[in-house]
């Protein structure tokens, strides 16, 4: 049974272990009815604002393709060897039929575009940026619980120690802007190095000692309230309250490259991409490199955690600890090899977390709850639920950004409309709406999409 | 005396740790020190070394008391219920809304007066708030529900903030009740520290611990267990400091003796009202604690030490203290005193042992039919309540309620405050919040000193500084010494002892006997905690 599975699971998959039955199923139908529901309402509001129906149906669309998807993942779950035709040939072309659904999707929603007053697709492609940015900054946390098996709430300042090592670098460096090691693919590794030795001595002075007194993981939480509280307040310390820009700067070689026809978006500043129907689309270089290098860092994390001995020994930490000690694997330095890597992986997130933003030391604590959104959601120690849940956070959030504007459009329009509804449409509700989701997640199930522990389990 | 009976007292003796060195003994005491002592003097250097105006000291006193307060509930549902409520800043929040919006609106009952409407309204939505907030999460694991409770707090305060037609960004106005009574404006000036109620404060404590002394050994002769005694001696020693209290209150109101001070008002009001109050609670109950009454001295002559120092301070000259500010501390003062009554008298009644019960192994406690999940309910609701209304009167002192206020950090500090204190331990919370937010409030009055680093052009930001020492002593703590500086009190029950008749096996086989742990906690307590009313009765 388990080479019929490994054949085609992906390496994530295997990670998990075995499932005893696919919760997406169930997850999803909610889901889908959920926003059947929230289509309709907001289709019935809408008629004084006809045109934008339209974007309802697409909101239905892509629930209905989330269905779709989680439905395959159902059916899944049940292959057993042997079993018919169909659910073989579905395992094998797996990955096309996703990126199909996927173009289908994107190929209605620009569609829609053309004919609804929003511009949905340069929303959608925000939308996937924050997601990449989300889950650069999740996943290191995600390793670190399914690890350490504590909440970490510190790791929220590993990002802002990401970005503050490379502003001290650039000061202690005495740059003036434009010198080779201000360049982006320089910060990154010091970006790693600074957020990774942050990590590793929280583990050496503040988790290991508390664990080795058999500390419960509410004292460890605790213990990591207290130590972001120290970060946050040492890099104010040194460098004060005062907003600063760390925006990423990129090669001067890369603008004689911007003459290669489709790879020049990674190469030119901004691209306009203008489409048919009026439709403009503008790619960013920095959110585009962001992007990718998220891809590529969570490759390399795959690569590690299935193909070498260190990964190995991390995951079998993670199953037991003690049972890993027995069979001759050095725990210890393996932990401090998780906090090295998954703090390092943060502050480089951090980079393009805050690309275009002003940071304070305090603005870290801001995404905190947010990064604790997508881990939660996607189940707490699950690599692939932090991907899938990065992305339905972050267009979530794009969602309620939508929703507000058009509420707006509508209260201008008709005074009883603003009486009527609840949402003052001057707030900013995105984060409210990210927050729901980690609290009905909690309530109605636990454990996340993909996750495998039970929080009323032993963890 | 039989053999058993000496071996029984041996036993008792080794549990109840009366061996210790003196390092042990006086472990809470040097470690109190350690860390009053500095932020004490570092609280203090401003008015000494500035000539700082003495206002300062009744805003920080103030917030101290309501923070105290506040620490002290959280306490109830970490220490007694072990529920680490991480949303405690939004039911301060929900509770100084409401009040906010019953004043701003005007809307009252039974032409009740608003602000008493007001407090009303807010322990009862606050309380309402934690059974909806908390409801579907109480069956979670400690640390999920942790975050649910962060996350549930964020979001309350986000809708505040987002919602124009709850305040919005600037939220409501509140007006102080305290100020409205009184004229503002109306100074403290020239009033210098008089010594004669402070005389009269120690003749009747003298007087009083006369009383006691002479009825221990006159009961001495009548009763055999020696918690009686005390009991009843300590109720005579009340009643008689209770009548000098009300000549005292008589001699200020016709300032037959005095001038009209406000240090006799401290003195004359929040003493006797204090001690009304207990009496009054003792005869309800029926059974008198020996905390109750050593707190109310502490607490009264802690008063009068205050009022001694500010007296002091007052005579130096600087005076910009309005009248009305002294009576708002002295309101959280008795706030914070009378939350801690009502704390210390649930922690020894049964409801507050299944809560511990509960806290130590809660399946043992539903396996002897303990609704532990009614129990929780129950609890959070009693701390919610009292979380609204000390929220709506911090709602007062704020003078206006705007959602950057409560941020989560405020929770933090909370945990701290009580995590540093004492988990389960009140007067060790009440230590603790005095410490952290002194501490804090100190180090944000020093931060218009212009210090510098050596040798270079850095400024020193003390407020920086104080809450990185903050963490660091919060990590600290919970590596070496997780139960704090004041550790909770855990006697051992010589019922059980006896009653089981196991007393003459050694102490550590008994402890680790499966059978009595479960008849132990079959019957609603742990086997580390005695229960209070065997002292008494």
């Amino acid at each position: 049974m388990t080479d019929e599975i490994t054949t085609n699971q992906t390496l994530f998959d295997r990670f998990q272990g075995q499932r005893d039955s696919n919760p997406l199923f169930y997850y999803s139908l909610i889901l889908g009815i959920l926003s059947l529901l929230a289509g309709l309402i907001f289709g019935m509001v809408n008629r004084i604002a006809s045109q934008a129906f339209f974007y309802d149906i697409a909101i239905i669309l892509l629930a209905m393709s989330i269905i779709g998807y989680t439905m395959t993942e159902h059916f899944q779950s049940l292959i057993k060897p042997g079993v018919d035709w169909f659910t073989k040939q579905y395992q094998q072309w797996k990955i096309l039929i996703l990126i199909a659904i996927f173009l289908i999707i994107l190929l209605i929603s620009y569609g829609l575009a053309l004919i609804t007053p929003i511009n949905f697709l340069s929303q959608s492609y925000l939308a996937i940026i924050l997601a990449g940015d989300l889950i650069f900054v999740s996943v290191g946390l995600t390793m670190i619980i399914r690890v350490r098996k504590f909440a970490n709430f510190a790791h929220s300042e590993l990002v802002i120690v990401g970005v503050y090592a490379g502003i001290t670098f650039n000061e202690i460096m005495g740059s003036q802007g434009g010198e080779w090691y201000t360049m982006i693919f320089v910060e990154l590794i010091v970006a790693f190095m600074g957020a990774g030795v942050v990590g590793l001595l929280s583990e050496i002075f503040v988790f290991g000692p508390l664990t080795r007194r058999n500390a419960t993981p509410l004292s460890l939480m605790v213990a990591s309230i207290g130590l972001g509280m120290i970060i946050r307040q040492s890099i104010q310390e040194y460098h004060g309250a005062v907003p600063r820009t760390f925006s990423p700067v990129f090669p001067n070689f890369f603008d004689n490259l911007t003459n290669i026809p489709v790879l020049n978006i990674f190469f030119q500043e901004i691209t306009l991409l203008k489409l048919p129907g009026g439709v403009n689309l503008s790619l960013n270089r920095t959110d585009l490199w962001g992007f990718l290098i998220m891809i590529l860092t969570i490759a390399t994390l795959q690569y590690i955690f299935t193909n070498t001995t260190i990964g190995i020994s991390m995951r079998a930490t993670a199953d037991d600890p003690e049972l890993a000690q027995i069979t001759g694997i050095n725990t210890q330095r393996v932990i401090y090899f998780t906090w090295f890597i998954s703090s390092g992986v943060t502050g480089m997130g951090a980079l393009f977390l805050f690309k275009s933003a002003q940071i304070q030391p305090g603005s870290g604590f801001i995404q905190l709850l947010l990064i604790f959104a997508v881990v939660i959601l996607g189940g707490f120690d699950s690599f692939k639920g932090t991907v899938v849940s990065g992305f339905i956070i972050s267009f979530t959030m794009t969602g309620a950004i939508i929703f507000n504007s058009k509420m707006g459009e509508r209260q201008k329009e008709s005074e009883l409309i603003d009486k009527m509804v609840f949402w003052s449409t001057s707030g900013d509700w995105k984060l409210v709406i990210a927050f729901a989701i980690i609290i009905v997640v909690l309530i109605f199930r636990p454990r996340g999409i993909f996750g495998l522990v039970d929080p009323k389990s032993k963890l | 005396m039989t053999t058993d009976d000496n071996e029984l007292k041996e036993i008792k003796k080794r549990d109840m740790k009366e061996d210790l060195t003196p390092i042990e003994k006086y472990r809470s005491t040097i470690l109190a020190l350690l860390f009053g002592v500095p932020v004490i003097s570092l609280f203090l250097y401003p008015v000494f070394f500035e000539n700082a105006g003495t206002g300062y000291f009744i805003d920080t006193f103030s917030f101290l008391f309501i923070y105290a307060a506040i620490s002290l509930t959280l306490n109830l549902e970490i220490g007694y219920l072990g529920l680490p409520n991480f949303g405690k800043v939004a039911f301060i929040m929900v509770g100084a809304y409401t009040y906010a919006i019953v004043e701003n609106t005007g809307w009252t009952v039974l032409g009740l007066p608003i602000w008493i409407m007001g407090l009303i309204m807010a322990g009862i939505m606050t309380g309402l708030a934690g059974v909806v907030l908390t409801l579907p999460t109480l069956r979670l694991r400690e640390d999920y529900f942790a975050i649910v409770t962060i996350v549930g707090g964020e979001i309350l305060r986000l809708i505040f903030n987002n919602e124009t037609s709850l305040g919005g960004f600037s939220g409501f106005p509140v007006s102080n009740v305290i100020y409205q009574q009184r004229e503002v404006g109306e100074k403290l000036g020239g009033v210098n520290f008089e010594l004669e109620p402070f005389i009269f404060a120690i003749i009747i404590g003298i007087v009083s611990l006369l009383v006691f002394q002479y009825y221990q050994k006159k009961y001495a002769e009548v009763f055999e267990q020696n918690s009686t005694i005390i009991k009843y001696s300590l109720q005579k020693a009340i009643t008689v400091s209770i009548i000098l209290g009300i000549v005292a209150i008589y001699m200020n109101f016709t300032q037959a003796m005095f001038s009209s001070s406000i240090i006799l008002d401290i003195f004359a009001i929040g003493f006797p009202l204090l001690l009304t109050l207990l009496k009054s609670m003792d005869e309800f109950l029926n059974g008198l604690s020996v905390n109750h009454v050593w707190m109310t001295y502490g607490g009264s002559y802690a008063l009068v030490l205050l009022s001694f120092i500010i007296g002091l301070i007052n005579g130096r000259g600087v005076s910009d203290i309005s009248v009305v500010s002294w009576y708002f501390m002295l309101v959280t003062a008795i706030l914070m005193l009378i939350i801690y009554v009502i704390l210390q008298e649930i922690y020894y009644s049964p409801f507050g042992r299944t809560m511990r019960a509960i806290r130590e192994d809660d399946t043992s406690a539903m396996a002897i039919g303990k609704s532990v999940f009614e129990f929780r309910l129950k609890g959070l609701v009693v701390s919610n309540f009292l979380t609204g209304i000390i929220g709506a009167i911090f709602g007062w002192l704020l003078t206006n309620v705007t959602p950057q206020t409560f941020l989560p950090q405020v929770t933090f500090l909370l945990y701290i405050m009580v995590i540093i204190g004492g988990t389960g331990n009140n007067k060790g919370v009440i230590f603790g919040a005095i410490v952290v937010q002194l501490l804090i409030q100190t180090t944000r009055r020093l931060t218009n000193l212009d210090l510098y680093y050596p040798y270079t052009d850095r400024p020193i930001h003390p407020i920086n500084l104080a809450l990185i020492l903050t963490g660091v002593v919060l990590i600290v703590f919970l590596i070496y010494a997780p139960e704090g500086i004041f550790p909770e009190q855990r006697k051992h029950n010589d019922r059980y002892y006896e009653m089981l008749n196991l007393h003459r096996t050694d102490a550590e086989e008994l402890k680790s006997n499966p059978v009595l742990n479960f008849l132990v906690k079959a019957s609603g307590t742990s086997i580390d905690e005695l229960t209070k009313e065997e002292l008494y009765e």
